[in-house]
């Protein structure tokens, strides 16, 4: 399955573990990577943000809306006809993506789902999710996750 | 590049004297320094207003003119008690349970 990101999952991301960015084989748009460009919180990820996938794909099938971005749009059409992955930890935007099908993850399931894929041990998943608590714009779902995973 | 607008303000001398101490001490202008505390805070209104209104992060960095890593900075520290619908069935598909 293709891994498609938005900026909020690559700024966690390279706050937390940023040299995850080689294990996964993410993919992205243009417009998203602009989004991250002035974004200069670790040396490793500006230079491994150029291994990402950059999909070039143009794709007219969904209109204009008022809460969303032209990024975001963008990233809908791209999930959907791909088949996509969506991970982005923005509520608006995961809504929409659900609402047309687009499976997506935030950032402290995405993490479960590495768990659970082999790409993390248990150790690594809960150390991740444990800086992240510290940063996440709702520590109460990485607390969450953190004692799912414990479990599991 | 982003418009701007001339806008004279008559500030209480407490505050006026901060700011000069600010600018004095990043050997900064006066004016560049009351213009980043005014930039900071109405963007941070901004941000709050337009997450209420249920705009996407990347939409709201367009209308507040800032970036998204600003946005998701400002939205943490108002939202530690929210929590993302569809968490609990989201983990137990994910989990197989």
């Amino acid at each position: 399955m293709k891994f498609l990101s938005n900026a909020t999952f690559l700024i966690n991301i390279s706050r937390v573990q940023p040299t995850l960015l080689d294990a996964l084989e993410l993919s992205t748009i243009k417009e998203v990577l602009e989004e991250v460009k002035y974004y200069t919180g670790d040396v490793y990820f500006q230079k491994n943000i150029k291994r990402i996938e950059v999909i070039k794909d143009r794709y007219k099938t969904i209109k204009r809306q008022k809460h969303l971005s032209y990024t975001d749009i963008k990233l809908l059409e791209v999930a959907f006809n791909r088949n996509a992955l969506l991970i982005t930890d923005d509520l608006r935007l995961r809504s929409s993506a659900k609402s047309r099908g687009i499976k997506t993850y935030t950032t402290p399931l995405f993490m479960a789902y590495l768990l659970k894929n082999g790409v993390l041990n248990k150790k690594e998943c809960i150390r991740i999710l444990a800086k992240l608590n510290r940063v996440y714009i709702r520590p109460r779902d990485v607390q969450k996750v953190i004692e799912k995973v414990k479990r599991w | 590049m982003v418009k701007t607008k001339n806008v004279n303000v008559a500030l209480p001398d407490a505050i006026a004297t901060y700011i000069k101490s600010k600018a004095n001490e990043g050997y900064l202008s006066y004016s560049a320094v009351a213009r980043q505390y005014l930039i900071r805070a109405i963007t941070e209104e901004l941000v709050l207003k337009y997450q209420a209104e249920g705009y996407s992060y990347s939409r709201i960095a367009e209308m507040a003119e800032t970036s998204v890593t600003n946005v998701m900075e400002i939205l943490s520290r108002y939202m530690s008690e929210d929590e993302t619908p569809d968490l609990d069935d989201d983990l137990k598909e994910i989990g197989g349970i």
